[in-house]
């Protein structure tokens, strides 16, 4: 594997660009253009227009001599090349190539984002940058969405979006949920790794306002993320506590970890919740059956329309437009009537998106775009894990292994929904990805000075 | 002379790197602005122009739908927009042919009733009724597009029997097909949507001729009569009489439209 050297100091054009993608992650979140139909649209323009901006910004300083090129490709650029070149390939059986290529530059905007984070000479710095904006902003999004719980309302919104209440800035419950759910562990990597009870005190209370905001968005999915995120943390910490032999005081410390995670889940949901009366029938919600059966359709779509063009998919972005003509197609087969409840429920709208990440890109770009997306998403779970069992400070390891953890939470959300696919959460996704290569390019070096 | 040609060689990675991210950052910038201004644009639109005059803000609109989508011809949700317009306009044959390259890119639930509107518009009742009871395999409970599609298949019997009275050939099989599927439908959406008015309009219409005119009777008492005989209202009100006077037209022959309210 390729890992590039560290960067040397920046200069004032490094600086500029530090505080450019800063300002990218700052105010993304907070675009409304009241206008277009939901927050996320003016988000994604405003994501795409700053970040193509700063990679064309990136560029003159290349041209210029004012940075220093990278040299040579690391093993997940190579691998992120893989990804564009199976989009590439999908592209010969798009109905309308336009439309793929312009719907794929939000996430060519998300790496091109982590490229310039990454190739940022003083890439340290600007991600704790990144960590305290993101932090400032899941506390207000936080109590926005819980003051929209109770009513009060700061933005005018027409009326498609007002009818779901608790959405802050973002527009819809189940995005503000794929956002705050991976942040949730950004935040307890500053309670791991910082020094004295106030920031932890502070630390905590901040997890308890983004769990009530998820909670009172009633939203499901990304609850087996953050479940499967605290498991991980819970098993990864441990492991490192037993592998350096940090004694049974740490191990039980993870354990107690997890466990006032859970009692604290518990409260808010078996106390807070009722106490507020806040309305929230946990087993309507669970068992909704004709939402999950609607979703069991749009997953079965995508399988079915990537059984018709296994290599290369249907195109990007072709999901939406060939869905109905799916249904169609479908209710009039053998298996259709059994889905002939489902149809009614889904009426009025096109599903948008499969709701299940890995799924999408099947029906989209085929097997040879699961693969390279598989590719990319295994390299960082690997070495990531890697990185933490290799690191020699202990603070460390638990700030690494709490940015495991929200890494975990957004693969699992990526299952029933579609982080990648939205401006916010994508964001979010590539700081954790910075993160942790940021993690796993130290561990290399060490091991490379070691050796 | 080998420290320059070492030195240009570890230039050009630069060079590549910094010219690419350039043209790509430039080129993905533009595009995102046309695409943005146009999204902005197609929703203030309406409220731009001046309605003084329906038919020259209608060609106003249309100019100004062709010059957006101009710059953006993926944006589907533009083009049905603009084919509504030419809708509107009467231009049905471009709509059905803009509307097919829209639905490559936005294709909503309801699409197939837009077209069957569309070809019902141009006289070709064959195809829209094809495409509405394709629209209603995806739209089963659909209150508007069951009672459209009823209207349908009534006209194709409807148009038979003029063409029969009128003393030109119709193919019985076909006439016969034609009563038997209206049939079907009708009794199938009568016995779904008890509440539709409508549905007993179209039943009674099927009982007509020559089978059950008292069932036709008591389907249209009970799809005409709205109640508004009780309405306190009184240039709303109608009284039983009227009802029945019309009943009595449509068993005389003097077929009722059996449809109220439908677009």
């Amino acid at each position: 594997m390729n890992i590039e050297p560290s960067k040397p100091a920046p200069s004032r054009f490094d600086r500029f660009m530090g505080w450019l993608l800063t300002a990218v992650v700052a105010l993304t979140p907070l675009v409304i253009v009241y206008v277009l139909a939901r927050p996320n649209l003016g988000q994604a323009y405003f994501l795409q227009l700053a970040v193509l901006a700063a990679t064309a910004c990136a560029g003159v300083g290349w041209l210029a001599g004012w940075r220093p090129a990278p040299r040579g490709l690391s093993l997940p650029a190579w691998l992120g090349l893989l990804n564009v070149l199976a989009f590439a390939g999908s592209l010969s059986a798009s109905q309308s190539v336009l439309f793929s290529i312009k719907s794929a530059l939000l996430p060519l905007s998300g790496l091109l984002f982590l490229g310039l984070t990454l190739t940022q000479p003083d890439r340290q710095r600007l991600l704790a940058r990144y960590r305290i904006v993101l932090i400032g902003l899941a506390v207000f999004l936080s109590i926005y969405g819980i003051l929209q719980h109770f009513g009060f309302e700061l933005l005018r919104y027409g009326s498609q979006i007002e009818k779901n209440k608790v959405i802050a800035t973002i527009g819809h419950p189940n995005y503000l949920a794929s956002v705050l759910g991976p942040v949730l562990f950004i935040v307890l990597s500053v309670v791991f790794t910082a020094k004295g009870w106030l920031k932890k005190s502070l630390g905590l209370a901040t997890i308890f306002l983004i769990l009530l905001c998820i909670l009172l968005a009633r939203t499901r999915g990304v609850w087996l993320g953050i479940m499967m995120g605290v498991l991980v943390v819970g098993v990864v910490g441990g492991l490192y506590c037993v592998r350096r032999q940090l004694g049974w005081r740490w191990v039980g410390g993870f354990a107690g970890g997890i466990a006032l995670m859970v009692v604290t889940i518990s409260v808010v949901l078996f106390g807070v919740l009722p106490a507020m009366k806040a309305g929230i029938d946990i087993r309507q919600r669970l068992v909704s059956d004709k939402e999950i059966k609607s979703r069991l359709y749009y997953w079965r779509a995508a399988v079915d329309q990537a059984a018709a063009k296994p290599v290369f998919g249907n195109g990007y972005a072709m999901f939406d437009p060939m869905f109905w003509d799916y249904a169609l197609a479908h209710q009039k087969t053998e298996s259709g009537p059994y889905y002939y409840d489902v149809v009614p429920s889904i009426a009025g709208r096109t599903p948008g998106h499969v709701h299940n990440e890995y799924l999408e890109v099947l029906a989209e770009q085929g097997v040879a775009g699961l693969l390279a997306l598989a590719a990319f998403l295994v390299f960082f779970l690997y070495f990531g894990y890697r990185a933490i069992m290799a690191e020699p400070e202990r603070a460390r390891a638990l700030e690494q292994t709490a940015l495991y953890g929200a890494y975990v939470t957004i693969l699992i959300d990526a299952l029933f929904a579609f982080p990648w696919r939205l401006p916010v959460s994508l964001i979010v996704f590539m700081v954790v990805l910075a993160w942790l290569y940021d993690a796993i390019e130290r561990a290399e070096t060490a091991h490379q000075h070691a050796a | 002379m080998t420290e320059e040609i070492t030195t240009r060689k570890a230039a050009w990675p630069r060079y590549v790197l910094g010219g690419g991210a350039l043209l790509l950052g430039l080129i993905g910038f533009v595009w995102t602005m046309v695409a943005g201004y146009v999204d902005v644009k197609l929703r203030v639109l309406p409220t731009q122009l001046t309605r003084e005059n329906e038919s020259q803000f209608m060609a106003r609109y249309m100019i100004e739908l062709e010059r957006l989508l101009n710059l953006d011809p993926s944006n589907g949700f533009l083009r049905s927009v603009y084919v509504q317009g030419l809708a509107r306009q009467g231009q049905y044959r471009q709509a059905v042919a803009e509307f097919n390259e829209a639905r490559k890119t936005q294709n909503a639930q309801n699409s197939l009733f837009f077209l069957a509107d569309m070809y019902e518009k141009m006289g070709e009742i064959d195809k829209a009724e094809a495409t509405m009871a394709e629209c209603l395999k995806i739209n089963p409970t659909d209150r508007l597009f069951n009672p459209a599609r009823l209207r349908l298949l009534n006209k194709r019997v409807l148009d038979m029997k003029a063409a029969k009275k009128a003393g030109q050939p119709v193919d019985a099989a076909l006439y016969d097909t034609a009563r038997r599927e209206y049939g079907l439908a009708t009794i199938n959406w009568f016995i779904r949507a008890p509440h539709d008015k409508n549905s007993y309009l179209f039943y009674g219409n099927y009982n007509i001729e020559p089978l059950y005119p008292l069932q036709a009777y008591r389907s249209f008492l009970l799809g005409l009569s709205q109640n508004k005989y009780m309405n306190l209202n009184e240039q709303m009100m109608i009284q039983p009489q009227m009802v029945l006077g019309t009943i009595r037209q449509i068993i005389q022959g003097r077929f009722a439209k059996p449809y109220l309210n439908l677009p």
